[in-house]
């Protein structure tokens, strides 16, 4: 039997470098894309981004109004710029966790890598780090033929394989992109299309040289409906007086259908005997009228809900028509920057929250512990000034002990609240305090107090494995956890020569 | 502060220039040593712990030779070698029953003292054979070796090295991008 006893292995990474390279090429991509959206670069630093958010003065809801109008297959995705709570909760649940369960640092920061992923516009770059995590199960794949064959194998072209990964995130990063063109585009489509209606409208009318058969056609508020020159023409409507009813409505839209119905009447009037052609046509004429008139309602309607829509985006942009359009692309750019700062500021957050709950239940500790010192002074100067009463003979003895005793009872208090805020005393001590305390030993109690529980410095410190940086930049859709584990390929026994 | 994408990537990327260059002839050997202490620590395996096969070899090799591993490295290919052959393949597969010190059959299928016949020592558990009885145990002429059972030692080694390039390969990798 032949036996195999060479094993040869060539090293090709020609694919593998093309990836990276191309990989390069697609984040030079993206820089660009997104310095495109935001005008020069994208601000990620989260103050700026919220003063951005604050500086914009409309609200995520307008924003997202104003998206929904657009295409819906192109918005794919929604800008969502409320900084939503609960996802800030799972993100600050999964740091949390890292304290906690001390799990390995990876995972931990894997599961926050993912629940910032689920932040709106984060996760677009996470199968980077994926596929290379990848890199494992694609280079298996690749020296399968090793066991089964024992012949010459191109293991590291099993790591082109894994560039096949990063080549989807390649494509996760294009279709980014493409998203992002596309938003730009609807939003100045959507522009074009509302923000200029009444200008659209003059502009129609204009270049139909009158009204001559230009019934349809601007923003499709006419499609399928009657031209309705001609009898415009015969009504002696200008084309003035169309616009100003188009564009004003109210008097000079009263005007035009005014001249619309009198020519009906007009025609209704005529006295004469009709041939059956005649009153055909006059009847169809009326007819045409009658839906005339509906149409210049209709038109009107639908050019006023337009300028109203104008209107209201002028307003809130608080620009002329002519710069809404850049109004609202520099909207998108500080809702897609906001979005990208948003990863971040989601981890400050929960960062900044758990030094808040760690300051405050300092603050309520050391609240307590000074409650108790005040009041064991106070329990002294009871002390003190009972003596003193008794002595002077200011009051009676049975008084100034109920005085004294109710002094005390407010000390056992303050030591028991204290207990309760700290939470770590054990039983015996409490008893043992308190019994200090009747025997009148303040000193002591006080002195057992403050080495059992006195505010102590507590110091908590996150671990993030190194890679953090990439699983942030990444987006956290992936982290690259079969990376940097501690076994080595040897088993436990050493070579020994 | 302005952030790039491209810049943030650039660890990644940067692997590319690396991958072209040393880095490969680096994992290729990282690859390879770890390749030989596995195989080493199968063969210690198989032999029960000295790489030897106590009645292997010849007369004066005999109880010296042991199971090894050696590569060799070109820039983008590594060649490791298992030897001595044999001892691989012999604790690979096994081998059938054969008959030693009996020379070359010849064509007619015997076996001819002169080519190659020789006196051999025969098992310690030797059968006895007529009129000697079991008191020698060195005796002239072709012994019948029943064959042998493999341990597959190639087989656990090839069989390891999926692994060993992933780890090597996630290890250094890794480290570069830490």
């Amino acid at each position: 039997m032949a036996v195999e006893t060479r094993v040869i292995i060539d090293a090709n990474a020609s694919n593998a470098i093309r990836a990276l390279e191309d990989l390069d090429k697609q984040a030079a991509d993206t820089d660009k894309s997104i310095a495109k959206l935001d005008g020069a670069t994208v601000d990620v630093d989260t103050d700026a981004a919220v003063d951005a958010l604050h500086k914009v003065e409309f609200t995520g809801a307008d924003v997202r109004a104003a998206l929904d109008k657009l295409d819906a297959e192109k918005v794919a995705v929604k800008i969502d710029i409320d900084v939503d709570t609960d996802r800030l909760d799972t993100v600050k649940r999964k740091t949390d966790e890292v304290g906690e369960s001390g799990r390995s640092g990876s995972t931990a920061i894997g599961g926050i890598g993912n629940s910032i992923s689920e932040l709106p516009g984060v996760g677009s770059l996470g199968p980077i780090a994926e596929s290379l995590g990848q890199l494992s199960e694609n280079a298996l794949e690749g020296g399968e033929s090793i066991a089964g064959m024992g012949k010459a194998i191109g293991i590291l072209g099993g790591t082109a394989l894994v560039m096949a990964g990063i080549q989807k995130a390649m494509q996760s990063i294009a279709d980014t992109k493409a998203f992002n063109e596309d938003q730009v585009e609807s939003f100045r489509d959507a522009l074009k299309e509302t923000a200029t209606a009444a200008e659209a409208v003059m502009t129609v009318i204009e270049q139909a040289e009158g009204i001559k058969g230009r019934t349809g056609g601007f923003l499709g508020m006419f499609e399928g409906t009657k031209d309705i020159t001609a009898e415009l023409l015969e009504a002696q409507v200008t084309a003035d007086e169309w616009i100003a009813a188009m564009s004003e409505g109210g008097a000079a839209l009263d005007i035009v259908t005014g001249k619309l119905e009198a020519q009906r009447d007009r025609i209704l009037d005529v006295k004469k005997v009709l041939t059956v052609e005649e009153y055909d046509r006059i009847k169809k004429q009326q007819e045409e009228l009658n839906g005339a008139v509906e149409i210049a309602n209709e038109t009107w309607k639908n050019n006023a809900k337009a300028m109203e829509d104008d209107k209201r985006w002028a307003e809130f942009l608080g620009t002329a028509t002519d710069d809404t359009t850049d109004a609202i692309v520099k909207s998108a750019q500080a809702a897609a920057a906001h979005a990208v700062a948003l990863g971040k500021a989601a981890v400050k957050t929960a960062e900044l929250e758990l030094a808040n709950k760690k300051l405050r239940g300092d603050l309520d500790k050391r609240e307590a512990y000074l409650n108790i010192q005040q009041s064991f002074d106070d329990l002294a100067a009871a002390g003190q000034q009972a003596m003193t009463d008794v002595a002077t003979g200011a009051v009676d003895a049975e008084t100034a002990t109920r005085a004294f005793e109710l002094q005390q009872i407010a000390a056992k208090e303050a030591v028991l609240a204290y207990v309760d805020e700290i939470g770590k005393i054990p039983p015996d001590k409490q008893t043992e305090i308190l019994a200090l305390i009747d025997q009148g030993k303040f000193a002591e109690a006080e002195a057992q107090l403050a080495e059992l529980t006195g505010p102590k410095e507590m110091e908590i410190r996150f671990k993030f494995v190194d890679m953090a940086k990439l699983t942030q930049l990444a987006g956290g859709g992936g982290v690259l956890q079969p990376m940097g584990r501690n076994t080595r390929t040897n088993g436990t026994r050493q070579v020994d020569d | 502060v302005g952030s790039s994408i491209r810049a943030d990537l650039a660890p990644v990327t940067g692997l590319a220039d690396d991958l072209a260059g040393e880095l490969l002839t680096d994992l290729l050997g990282e690859i390879s040593f770890a390749v030989k202490k596995q195989a080493l620590h199968i063969g210690d395996k198989v032999t029960g712990g000295d790489r030897r096969l106590s009645r292997f070899g010849t007369a004066r090799s005999r109880g010296k030779t042991r199971l090894g591993v050696n590569y060799k490295l070109a820039a983008r290919r590594s060649v490791i070698e298992m030897k001595p052959a044999a001892m691989w393949a012999l604790t690979t597969g096994g081998s059938r029953a054969h008959m030693i010190g009996a020379g070359k059959r010849t064509r007619t299928g015997r076996f001819s003292k002169a080519r190659g016949g020789r006196r051999v020592v025969a098992f310690a558990t030797a059968a006895s054979s007529p009129g000697r009885g079991k008191a020698s145990r060195v005796r002239t002429g072709p012994v019948r070796h029943p064959g042998s059972r493999g341990r597959a030692s190639l087989d656990r080694v090839y069989a390891q090295i999926p692994r060993i390039v992933t780890e090597t390969i996630d290890e250094a990798l890794g480290e570069r991008l830490r």
